[in-house]
């Protein structure tokens, strides 16, 4: 990035002139003399190497490293003849292989890198061309900034351009920017105003655009054309003229437009942060180990240094065995300083040269595996589990707190409409109400026009199958006509009944949001070659020089197919529909474009026309046609719920807004507003004119407390309007308890003076040059005030399948969930017990307040009350250890705090006692917070905790959290790319989390402990052998085994079957550990690599090498050569460490025997070969025959035999012993799952070819005995019961009442048992 | 990705699905086998290890017992004169220096049967020093023709003398052990001089292949390394058996080399050296004092196992022991804790 920066500071100060290319008499844009060669192109690169810098470029970056730098450093000092243990060359062996395999690992990933840019830069599109005076099919890295781009529907956008003209008849282009800034939501975009194209089309655009420099913001862009020479001749561009990269074309047959920014001066690639880099918990264990393996290192070669120091004092004069004796360097304390370096390289092993390249191998096969499984797969989308994040696969297992979403993550985030309350009058609607003739249209509706279709293909559900129509409403919107609405305020109802504001009410729901209704195909008449076909629509782009053709979808579809047009988003593919025609399906299958292409097919052939929405046509038929985007899921349900009842949005332009009335059939509004949501009015309006009175009403929908507090006065002065508001209130509060979402709705008419004094204000705010949001936010507040009180919708956002036994099941993990939401407390809590994050059991500590000192207040009253309750469990602990159970039951506790009090928590003064807090909650639900809030309390945890967070969300409110956790997991669900951008790992449901965590996490977490404490223990043991010799070779850095088996061993001998089994190897298997959460425990205590591990296995490594050492030493005795002892040494050494590694192998699978046989075959092989030859530069060794004739000899596999059994006999026995008598969770566990397999095996023997049944005994008996502690033995066993595969039915909020928090929520617990 | 095989629709679609593939290796579930190291599982391992090793030790026992051997440490041996050979040879040797006759009575208590080697043992003298190690060229000793230039720098300072290389380089060539016995025995009515063999006492490989001499002409540039008297060609060249023995350095600083066998062709020691006493003539010429070394004689007969070594037949005993004592202990553990 930073040449461009300085390239175009160089060309200009702080603006950009982008030329059309057309204008320019130069044609290359690569020729310096083009005034827009200095841009950059189209073609992205995100490679970090090409061919030729790969080498320098990757050896400088992996002598970055500090563990590379010292074993280079370890080779260099090799090369000093004074100091000099091995073969210069031979030494530098393992290096240079270490170096390789790395490279090879990151020349993999760059090549990667590079198919994936080189699939983005051949992209296609159409560009002008210049020479042939017409669009023509281009790559997307031939363009360049000045030219012009065509784009159809549905296209994706390959450079920022400006937009200059579109099919509509406004001007407009919508464009989705989800894979921008992971919003679903489409936005519009307006042509550059004020140029003439006439009959010339694009290349009448001749001007230059001046605009900002590229920059990263999203949101802003600023520029003008200069139209002549007139200094006032301007037209203005803002960021409503710009198409980012990465957009998609919607709902708009073409577009053209102008790149001004293209590749990577992008707004989106220069968005694009590179991943951060994250050190899992278990390696920094492991970077401390290696710490203490520099110590062992020092002190080995200091105690050999002083060693050879007092060695060579003994002797003095000539000594035959000592060359050199008489030269000054014999001089002990000289030589014992050399000798220092010298057994720096003897003992170089003990840092393990392999550890960080193997680690890494490790992990991406693990990731790999984890990728692959099917139970992490989610057939409805197509989507697996994807792995972000390469290096914290560790991690998953030592979860502690886990910080999740709530809406899309908890729950579908696909909106029902529940119910509605209007005017003070409840209007419940009962559920479970099907009408099947029905059911089939409205799939339809649901799969071709709802972008949330994807997650629906598994529920099918549209809201006629749980939306009993209610008879009153449905009476009263029966005579629903233009003329009964609008008009006057809103007054009490006359006659009891309230059929204005029902009518009202449903008006609004279908007209005030941003939801686009798209009824036919959008088609562009250009190919992707840039012909242009004459259709006898509306065509406003004439070329002469094109000959005519009728437009014909199918002769047009194999031309564009054949041009491999961009792939359209997946969403697209996913609303085929199985069981086509067989003409369709051999389209389908010839190429992306088709799958569109017929699946709207499909729905025209199945109702018959493709435009229908004529007036007069009955209802059905036109919702058949009817396609919904919406914004959010909730405008999409509102609308929905009202075309039900009738009241059927059918069509948005800019400036108006059909709608089917029941009585009266189409009716245009026009529009002359829309004040668009946002996060501090929360609420949105909509201002339409009355076409028959002319009023002008204002309908504003938004949160509860954003309508309510924006009343009219006289809803707090007239008594009668008073109630209404209390009782929709009400009403409201038992919505939020049922766990719905809840909607306020408001209007108001408005006086056309009235209108246009605030229109004058509004103008002006929108033009204002300083503080134009300020302003307009005012002015827009200004116009939502003293609103006619229409009613309450109650929607709810069903929970996903599963959260309930996933959130328990974590609990039971000893994982402390913590929600944080920005739903209203009513909600979350309902939430929270519905998905089993609270439970009976729970006390719960609510915490709302409204100032700092209230907060703190509060915090330490809890606080103090939770000491004082803790002394009393301890108490009857100790006195009736039996029934501490139950004592210590009661003092679980459960937070929940609002956004307002946590904001005062989270201050520097109440952080600490806040933490404590939650520390002592079992869950936490944080409602009503920002994203930035999120952010904060995560980072909270991690950083004074010190305690592992995952954070898991699904839209953009939660990347604040997911990339302050240790683990973010984005949720690829409805709410776009962002969450998933910036997670490590993104998975499709939240029930997926379990498996993830316990069994994969798990398994990553105890495979690379047991990994790395393995790695230590190898290079331990190999260079404790070596110093032993020492005191025999009067530490004069002499080894007794070949230089080329020591090099060697750690990268070729024993390197693959420690690897192996950090991918394969299972200490428990995944429906143990699914059916005993409690198992994951082990992994956040740190129980498998603890701060001990090292030092008990240095402890081994040394007594095994005592071993290895002192039996060869007593056994070989007087008359054994060098090479001979080494040579048997050698053998053992490798034995010996594959044995210790079969020895601690859970699991045995045939790719483990395998490299575990042919580690040591390898090895032995290696040696007879290698010694069958007669070679001198392994010098001074030169094995000619030497292993041929050492393992001819009885003695050496006698002495392997007995080295290798003593040298693991201790481990064993502690091993077997620990087993017996004191096991772990793990062992017990292990012998349980042993216990039970031998059962099942029984049974399936005794029963004979009956199909494997897991048996109710051993899974209870196993549950009982291997939960950790005696008290949480009654809570597992009494609901192992849960963990059963049993298919939970959805829940439902179906009761009226709201359940009691503390007391006993049975009934809802007892419908997961 | 799977290929697309021609077919249904339905195959052309799933070959586009992500999921993931149903296989047992993909989805870890390959058929393992997974033992568990509990008192009982464990139990019969260690009876079976016990029951294995504790014969196999007995054999080993015995076997190391019955090789019979005679060690005597001639470092403090005297001349005729009376006084000490290590003080009359001086501190080196340097080719031209004092030699020194020492005569030892040795007495065989029992007959030696079988092949009988003669070994020279060597203490404190540390051959496995890395400088001395390294100090040889392996590829002059393969009979290579190499320029006193290019011989390995390891081999310094005994590389070249003068303007001539030194054949063969290094300090280990250098420090060639140079005692010679005569070995006489005195059993019977009169002494037998008891024939050594100097051949077949190196590996077949090194003699065979790793040592070879040079064509002739190329010892002209050559001379010996300064300890020696004589060049090495005068001595069979690095074909000299003795010198492919010294050359294949110790493992540790107490060694024995082979020093000859004992020709059983001979009718008295066919059946091996039989008991009684012995004479052995040294020519005493190789200094240990300067290092506190030693230097023995040793007789000896062998086994299948090598020399006498009682330690592997000791060690396999006591883990035999010990495993099936850790047998019963784990047996009432199992008892105890097993259920």
């Amino acid at each position: 990035m930073g040449n461009i920066c300085k390239r175009s500071n160089k060309s200009g100060p702080d603006l950009r002139k982008v030329v059309p290319n057309h204008t320019s008499p130069v044609q290359s844009t690569k020729k310096k003399s083009h005034p827009n060669w200095a841009y950059a192109s189209n073609r992205i690169t995100t490679t970090k190497y090409s061919i030729l810098t790969f080498i320098p470029k990757n050896l400088f970056e992996q002598f970055h490293r500090f563990a590379n730098l010292y074993f280079i450093f370890i080779v260099a000092l090799n090369w000093v003849p004074q100091i000099q243990a091995y073969g210069k060359e031979i030494a530098m062996v393992p290096v240079i292989f270490v170096l390789l395999v790395t490279a090879l690992k990151d020349a993999y990933e760059d090549f990667r890198r590079y198919t994936s840019d080189k699939k983005i830069n051949h992209k296609s599109c159409r560009m002008f061309s210049t020479k042939e005076g017409q669009f023509k099919h281009a790559d997307w890295k031939d363009i360049h900034p000045g030219d012009f781009i065509h784009l159809s529907c549905n296209e994706e956008v390959p450079a920022d351009i400006l937009l200059l003209r579109s099919s509509d008849s406004q001007s407009i282009c919508n464009i989705e920017t989800s894979s921008l800034d992971g919003e679903t939501n489409l936005k519009q975009r307006q042509c550059v105003q004020g140029i003439n194209y006439g009959p010339q089309g694009i290349t009448a655009f001749t001007y230059e655009v001046i605009c900002d420099l590229p920059n990263a913001e999203i949101y802003n862009f600023r520029g003008y054309i200069q139209l002549s020479q007139d200094e006032n001749d301007r037209v203005s561009l803002n960021k409503d003229n710009i198409i980012q990269r990465g957009c998609f074309i919607r709902n708009t047959d073409w577009i053209e437009g102008f790149v001004v920014y293209a590749g990577h001066e992008t707004k989106a690639l220069m968005n694009n942060k590179n991943p951060r880099s994250k050190r899992s918990k278990l390696e920094r264990f492991i970077n401390r180990d290696v710490i203490w393996c520099v110590i062992i290192l020092l002190l080995l070669c200091l105690s050999c240094a002083i060693g050879a120091a007092f060695w060579l004092g003994k002797y003095s004069g000539n000594i035959m065995f000592i060359p050199y004796e008489t030269s000054i360097q014999f001089n002990p304390l000289f030589q014992g300083f050399i000798l220092f370096f010298t057994y720096m390289i003897i003992f170089q092993a003990v840092i393990p040269l392999p550890l960080y390249v193997s680690i890494e191998i490790v992990k991406l096969l693990q990731v790999y595996f984890i990728n692959n499984d099917l139970d992490l797969y989610y057939e409805p989308t197509d989507k697996r589990i994807e792995c972000r994040a390469l290096n914290v696969t560790e991690d998953l297992g030592q979860i502690e707190y886990v910080f999740s979403d709530k809406t899309g993550t908890l729950t579908e985030n696909v909106m029902e409409f529940k119910t509605c309350t209007v005017f003070g009058q409840n209007y419940p609607h009962c559920s479970g109400f099907q009408q099947s003739s029905q059911n089939e249209e409205e799939d339809e509706i649901s799969i071709a026009g709802s972008k949330y279709s994807q997650a629906n293909v598994s529920r099918n559900s549209s809201i006629f199958e749980n939306l009993k129509l209610e008879s009153e409403l449905q009476r009263e919107l029966s005579f629903m006509t233009l003329r009964s609405i609008g008009s006057l305020d809103l007054g009490l109802p006359h006659n009891g009944s309230n059929t204005k504001q029902i009518q009202e009410f449903f008006l609004l729901m279908a007209i005030c949001n941003t939801v686009v209704v798209s009824t036919h195909i959008r088609k562009d008449n250009m190919d992707s070659e840039g012909h242009v076909r004459e259709s006898s629509s509306n065509n406003t782009l004439t070329n002469p020089r094109q000959p005519e053709k009728p437009l014909d979808i199918f002769s047009r579809l194999p031309e564009m197919q054949s041009k491999k047009l961009a792939p359209l988003p997946p969403e697209y593919r996913a609303r085929m529909i199985p069981g086509r025609s067989q003409s369709i399906t051999s389209l389908e299958s010839t190429g992306p474009i088709f799958q569109i292409a017929t699946s709207r097919l499909d729905t025209i052939s199945d109702h018959g026309s493709v435009t229908s929405t004529t007036t007069g046509s009955s209802m059905r038929s036109d919702i058949s046609n009817i396609r919904y985007e919406a914004e959010s899921p909730d405008e999409l349900a509102l609308v929905k719920a009202a075309s039900t009842y009738g009241c059927c949005l059918l069509k948005r332009t800019a400036g108006s807004v059909t709608v089917e009335l029941p009585a009266e059939g189409e009716v245009e509004l026009k529009v002359l507003q829309v004040l668009q949501f946002d996060s501090t009015r929360k609420r949105m309006s909509i201002l339409v004119r009355h076409p028959l009175n002319d009023e002008i009403i204002l309908y504003t929908k938004g949160a509860d407390s954003a309508i309510l507090s924006v009343l009219h006065k006289k809803y707090k002065l007239d008594e009668e309007l008073k109630k209404v508001v209390q009782q929709t209130e009400k009403y409201i509060t038992s919505y939020a308890i049922q766990g719905l979402r809840t909607l306020c709705m408001g209007k108001k008419t408005l006086r056309k003076e009235e209108y246009n004094l605030w229109n004058k204000g509004y103008k002006n705010a929108e033009t204002a040059m300083e503080g134009r949001e300020e302003k307009m936010l005012q002015c827009i507040c200004d116009l939502e005030k003293d609103l006619d009180l229409l009613g309450a919708t109650g929607i709810e956002d069903k929970l996903q399948d599963s959260v309930p036994e996933t959130i328990f099941n974590l609990r039971r993990a000893g994982i402390k969930v913590w929600v944080l939401t920005g739903d209203k407390q009513e909600t979350a809590i309902e939430v929270a017990h519905a998905s089993k994050l609270f439970d009976e059991s729970l006390e719960m500590i609510v915490i709302n307040t409204n100032n700092l000192e209230e907060t703190k207040d509060l915090i330490e009253h809890h606080l103090q009350g939770i000491e004082r309750d803790k002394p009393q469990a301890l108490k009857n602990q100790s006195a009736m250890p039996r029934k501490s159970a139950a004592a210590e039951k009661k003092n679980e506790y459960a937070m929940v705090i609002d956004g307002v009090s946590l904001a005062f928590a989270l201050t520097e003064t109440l952080k600490k006692n806040f933490l404590k807090l939650g520390e002592q909650c079992k869950s936490v639900i944080c409602c009503r917070v920002t994203p930035i809030q999120k952010g904060n309390v995560v980072q909270l945890v991690r950083d004074e905790l010190h305690q592992l967070t995952l954070a898991i969300g699904d839209g953009a409110n939660d990347v604040s959290m997911i990339q302050t956790a240790d683990i973010g997991i984005g949720i690829s669900g409805q709410e776009g790319m962002q969450a998933v951008m910036a997670s490590d790992f993104a998975i499709a449901r939240f029930k997926f989390l379990q498996k993830l965590l316990l069994v994969h996490g798990h398994w990553s977490y105890d495979r690379l402990a047991i990994f790395a404490i393995f790695m230590f223990y190898k290079s331990l043991v190999s260079t404790f052998v070596l110093y032993w010799f020492g005191f025999y070779s009067g530490f004069s850095g002499s080894t007794n085994i070949d230089s080329l088996y020591l090099l060697l061993q750690h990268v070729a001998f024993h390197a693959f079957p420690p690897i192996l089994n950090g991918i394969f190897d299972k200490d428990l298997s995944a429906s143990t550990l699914m059916t005993n959460p409690e198992l994951y425990k082990v992994g956040p205590a740190n129980k498998i690599y603890t701060r001990l591990s090292f030092f008990v296995i240095a402890l081994d490594s040394l007594y095994q090498s005592v071993i290895i050492h002192f039996a060869c030493y007593f056994a070989y005795d007087e008359s054994v050569g060098i090479w001979e002892y080494g040579t048997t040494m050698m053998v053992i050494l490798v034995l010996d460490i594959l044995l210790h590694l079969a020895m601690e192998t859970h699991c045995w699978i045939w790719p483990q025997w395998l490299t575990l046989a042919l580690s040591f075959l390898v090895f032995w092989l290696f040696g007879i070969i290698m010694n069958s030859f007669f070679f001198t530069w392994d010098h001074p060794v030169t094995p000619y025959w030497v292993m041929q004739n050492t393992i001819a000899k009885p003695i050496h596999s006698i002495v392997v035999v007995i080295t290798c059994v003593a040298a693991l006999l201790p481990r064993l026995v502690i091993r077997t012993i620990q087993r017996a008598v004191f096991p772990n969770v793990i062992m017990k566990a292990q012998i349980k799952e042993k216990l039970e397999n031998r059962l099942t095996e029984n049974q399936e023997l005794s029963r004979d070819n009956s199909p494997s049944s897991e048996s109710s005994t051993p899974e209870d008996t196993m549950a009982s005995t291997v939960s950790v502690t005696t008290t949480s033995t009654q809570v597992v066993s009494s609901q192992v019961s849960v963990n059963k595969p049993v298919i939970v039915p959805p829940i439902r909020f179906s009761h009226g009442t709201p359940r009691r928090r503390n007391g006993s929520n049975r009934d809802s617990a007892e419908s997961y048992t | 990705m799977a290929t697309r095989t021609p077919g249904t629709p339905a195959e052309g679609e799933k070959s586009t699905s992500r999921r993931p593939k149903d296989t047992k290796f993909k989805q870890q579930k390959l058929p393992a086998w997974q033992p568990i190291l509990t008192a009982g599982t464990v139990l019969p391992a260690f009876f079976a290890i016990g029951v294995a090793f504790i014969p196999l030790g007995a054999v080993l026992y015995v076997t190391s017992d019955n090789v019979l051997e005679y060690k005597y440490d001639y470092t403090k041996c005297t001349n005729s004169a009376g006084e000490l050979c290590a003080d009359v040879i001086g501190n080196y040797t340097n080719g031209t220096s004092n030699s020194c006759s020492c005569s030892i009575s040795i007495e065989l208590q029992t007959d030696f049967k079988g092949t009988v080697y003669m070994y020279y043992g060597l203490t404190n003298f540390y051959q496995n020093h890395r400088r001395y190690v390294r100090s040889r060229d392996d590829a002059q000793l393969h009979g290579e023709t190499i320029s006193v230039s290019n011989l390995n720098s390891d081999c310094e300072p005994y590389k070249t003398s003068g303007d001539k290389g030194i054949a063969p380089c290094g300090a280990i060539a250098n420090s060639l052990f140079n005692d010679s016995y005569q070995l006489t025995y005195n059993g019977g009515t009169n002494s037998t001089t008891v024939p050594l063999l100097f051949t077949n006492i190196a590996w077949a490989s090194d003699r065979e292949e790793k040592f070879k001499n040079p064509s002739p002409s190329a010892w002209d540039g050559l001379t010996h390394p300064p300890n020696w008297k004589y060049n090495a060609s005068d001595y069979g060249g690095y074909k000299n058996e003795s010198l492919i023995v010294w050359m294949r350095t110790a493992a540790l600083p107490t060694f024995r080399k082979l020093h000859s066998r004992i020709d059983h062709s001979v009718s008295t020691f066919k059946e091996g050296l039989p008991k009684g006493k012995y004479t052995v003539d040294i020519v005493y010429a190789y200094p240990v004092t300067s290092f506190q070394g030693t230097k023995s004689l040793i007789l000896t007969t062998t086994s299948w196992l090598g020399g006498k070594n009682p330690f592997l037949g000791i060690a396999y005993l006591v883990v035999g022991c010990v495993c099936i004592l850790l047998g019963v202990i784990f047996l009432i553990i199992h008892l105890k804790w097993g259920r």
